[in-house]
């Protein structure tokens, strides 16, 4: 029976994909390896224990009520106490494991019962700042904490009650609601973002050698008589089984690195699923489009190379967008993995209704446009100029 | 023609090859500039600044409308808009519009006037930590602030001289003194180690794209040029690009790092010859590595997967000790980890020999090891080979 011709090409390039050992590295032992050694990195999560220095100036009930608070928090450890005058400045250098240094001042207790404000200095290595973030954090507490307990005392001995020395030491209480990833966990913000990133790649990829590959190796006329000369089915075939391999790397992603590592969708799945759909064959149109222009495999995979790998840092993923050069924020939106970050957070974390998925949509949507156009044109062109060639030979 | 003479055509044939290979050409020559600029760029204003967020007033009252209007005057925050229905904030944040938004309840002003605990609630986008955390801390050292002014009024209204008061109403300050990043910034945290790793990437994929062409070519030049031996042959293939990134690496402390306004301010002598130890371990790494691929292309596509595990894993941003022990393991035999720790002594914090000793040890320990493991690969090659 005579298969269907887009058919007859997903089967060939099913074939094509198993025979050659850079598409198998690339759709297989790339994500299995590569996505497993990235959860791995941030297995624990949060930040915790922090080691941290104290130079205790004081030596007085309320410092050392002061250290007790900062053991207690579960971002801090005390690991050391220092007991002489160092110079900060080479500190950090001599005690590489030390984060941040606290500075209890000498008369603190003395001071507090005269009525005097006292400043607790924190010397930081802000050489990271990931440690930094948490420092400040837990720091700004634990001065709240302490000053509040003072407070409270001073204006219970003034002959107000509990409650009112309460309120009046803390009139204003902020409730921060750390929406959809309350306990800064790094495993659920880093590595899915990190993961998709690659597949986005991974697909770039291998469609960007799909084309100019049947050129090279001079098989593209045999695939077109396989396709019943047809362009559209040559895309459709070809598509479709990057397509199958990419929503493979989806499941890998969702369905087993999520679940081995704990990283829970909130979302809808099925949503979710529909938009890997659109992201991986946007990426695939645009490795077509690619690879129908440029011949040369080598230097359409640098094309890919250089488009693809800056995604990350440009899709404002780690770095808001919002803190970017114009000229970069553009540089942004040229890439689809910038759309496609902002619709799959809002799907995997935040669980939004649908209607707020549209800008992304209709982004992803026009690069897909722009790659079946620029993908087909390409390859219209290209038969169109060898007909050509053969005619003037013939000539 | 004498081993020297051989040695220098070898060399000028790996320029020559230099110059027709465009992609060992892009990624050796052009990349490491471009991306120095353009992702450097990303980083230029080094941190965020008006993050957009919502006031959702319930209250709207004077306080409240004060209170807003001093909240938009922070300089961390860009209020985007007041609303007066707790599902607009929630538009905003399902929208992405807003990293956040403050709601200030029913009776907010009353509660406040009359001491008897005023609530507000802000709701933060925690999906990117950046904005969040940003946002969080100007809002609530700003309400910290507000506090103290009801304290301060408090204690006024009691007869307390105001500078006295002053005294009283936060009695302890933390004080945060970030050292070698004096702003607690993005930009000067992640452009050191973004400036090495090009180097690095643009070196392991380029010298080894060169290295995994001659292999498809059956490594005809070490057969052609087996009386160079082969640390002349490796030598001289490699030449260039150890020359070419030795400039690199100046133009990355004497122009890059002071354009992107980052401090070199260490032992400048450690910090070069550790430089040239860390180029040396990373060619021979290179070379050891594409050794094995047996096409340009094949090298290529997966050695472009390498720059994030190979970033992360060196513990620039997240601690090696915060990562599983298998992987401290690994960690410990890229030359990166040491590395990048020496150009954040050296450089960063201005440290001299003394600081650096284990990381250096740890550099010399890696080049030796994988300048053997060259050695006898290369070795392996030349025999199967003639």
């Amino acid at each position: 029976m005579a298969k269907i011709p887009f058919i007859a090409v997903f089967l060939r390039e099913i074939d094509r994909v198993a025979g050659r050992s850079s598409t198998r590295n690339l759709l297989f032992y790339v994500p299995l390896i590569v996505y497993f050694f990235l959860a791995f990195i941030y297995i624990r999560g949060g930040l915790h224990s922090i080691p941290v220095a104290v130079y205790d100036r004081d030596n007085s009930s309320l410092s050392a009520t002061f250290v007790r608070f900062l053991n207690a928090s579960k971002g801090i450890s005390v690991d050391e106490y220092l007991t002489s005058d160092d110079d900060m400045s080479t500190y950090f250098l001599n005690h590489p494991d030390i984060e941040a240094v606290f500075v209890l001042p000498k008369d603190m207790y003395k001071n507090i019962l005269k009525g005097k404000k006292v400043q607790v200095t924190i010397f930081t290595n802000s050489t990271n700042i990931v440690f930094g973030n948490i420092l400040k954090r837990e720091a700004l507490t634990i001065a709240t904490t302490v000053s509040s307990g003072i407070l409270i005392e001073k204006f219970k001995a003034a002959g107000l009650t509990h409650r009112q020395a309460y309120n009046l030491t803390m009139p204003i209480t902020v409730h921060s609601n750390a929406l959809y990833n309350p306990y800064y966990n790094y495993l659920y913000y880093l590595v899915p973002g990190l993961l998709t990133v690659l597949l986005q790649m991974i697909i770039f990829f291998v469609a960007t050698r799909a084309i100019n590959s049947e050129f090279q190796e001079g098989t593209f006329y045999e695939l077109f008589d396989l396709s019943g000369r047809s362009v559209t089915n040559i895309l459709l075939g070809k598509a479709l089984t990057y397509l199958m391999f990419g929503m493979i790397i989806t499941v890998l992603i969702t369905g087993v690195i999520f679940t081995v590592f704990g990283i829970p969708v909130k979302g809808d799945i099925s949503k979710l699923y529909l938009l890997f759909f659109l992201f991986i064959i946007a990426n695939i149109f645009l490795g077509f489009m690619i690879s129908a222009i440029f011949e040369d495999q080598i230097l359409s995979l640098d094309i890919a190379f250089f488009y693809n790998s800056p995604a990350f840092v440009f899709s404002g993923f780690t770095f808001p967008r919002l803190g970017m050069p114009a000229f970069d924020n553009f540089y942004a939106d040229l890439i689809p993995y910038s759309h496609f970050m902002t619709a799959f957070f809002k799907i995997y974390q935040m669980d939004v209704p649908s209607q707020y998925l549209k800008p992304e949509i209709l982004a992803l949507m026009i690069f897909l446009a722009v790659g079946i156009a620029g993908a087909y044109t390409a390859i219209k062109v290209k038969l169109k100029l060898s007909t050509t060639n053969v005619i003037i030979a013939n000539e | 023609m004498s081993n020297t003479g051989n040695i220098k055509r070898l060399f000028i044939k790996e320029v020559n090859l230099i110059g027709d290979d465009h992609s060992i050409l892009l990624t050796v020559l052009i990349a490491p500039i471009l991306y120095f600029f353009f992702l450097g760029s990303i980083y230029m204003y080094k941190d965020i600044e008006q993050v957009p967020f919502a006031i959702v007033d319930l209250d709207n009252t004077t306080v409240t409308r004060e209170f807003t209007r001093l909240i938009a005057s922070q300089q961390k925050v860009n209020l985007t808009g007041v609303y007066y229905d707790y599902e607009d904030g929630v538009r905003l944040l399902n929208s992405m519009k807003v990293e956040g938004f403050l709601v200030f309840p029913k009776g907010f002003e009353r509660d406040l006037k009359r001491l008897q605990g005023a609530d507000v609630k802000l709701y933060l986008n925690n999906t990117r930590f950046l904005p969040s955390n940003t946002l969080n801390e100007s809002i609530s050292k700003f309400m910290i602030m507000a506090g103290a002014g009801v304290r301060l009024k408090y204690f006024v209204a009691k007869g307390m001289p105001p500078q006295f008061a002053m005294e009283q109403v936060v009695p302890i300050i933390p004080e945060l003194r970030p050292l070698y990043n004096p702003t607690n910034n993005y930009g000067d945290f992640l452009l050191p180690g973004l400036f090495i790793l090009i180097l690095h990437q643009t070196l392991l994929i380029g010298l080894g794209e060169s290295f995994a062409r001659k292999r498809s070519n059956g490594f005809r030049e070490l057969k052609e040029n087996a009386r160079t031996g082969i640390g002349g042959y490796l030598s001289a293939k490699t030449g260039f690009y150890f020359i070419l990134y030795i400039a690199y690496f100046i133009l990355i402390y004497a122009v890059v790092f002071p354009a992107f306004g980052l401090p070199v301010n260490g032992d400048l002598i450690a910090l070069s010859l550790m430089s040239l130890l860390f180029l040396t371990t990373v060619i021979f790494y290179t070379l050891l590595i594409s050794s094995f691929f047996k096409s340009q292309i094949g090298y290529m596509e997966i050695m472009a997967f390498t720059s994030y595990p190979i970033f992360l894993i060196s513990g620039y941003s997240w601690p090696v000790r915060f990562m599983p022990l298998p992987l401290q393991w690994i960690s410990s035999l890229i030359p990166i980890t040491p590395f990048l720790e020496i150009v954040r002594k050296l450089a960063i914090m201005g440290g001299g020999a003394e600081h650096i000793t284990s990381q250096a040890l740890h550099l010399l320990i890696l080049a030796l090891i994988s300048g053997v493991a060259v050695y006898f690969r290369f070795r392996f090659i030349a025999r199967k080979t003639i």
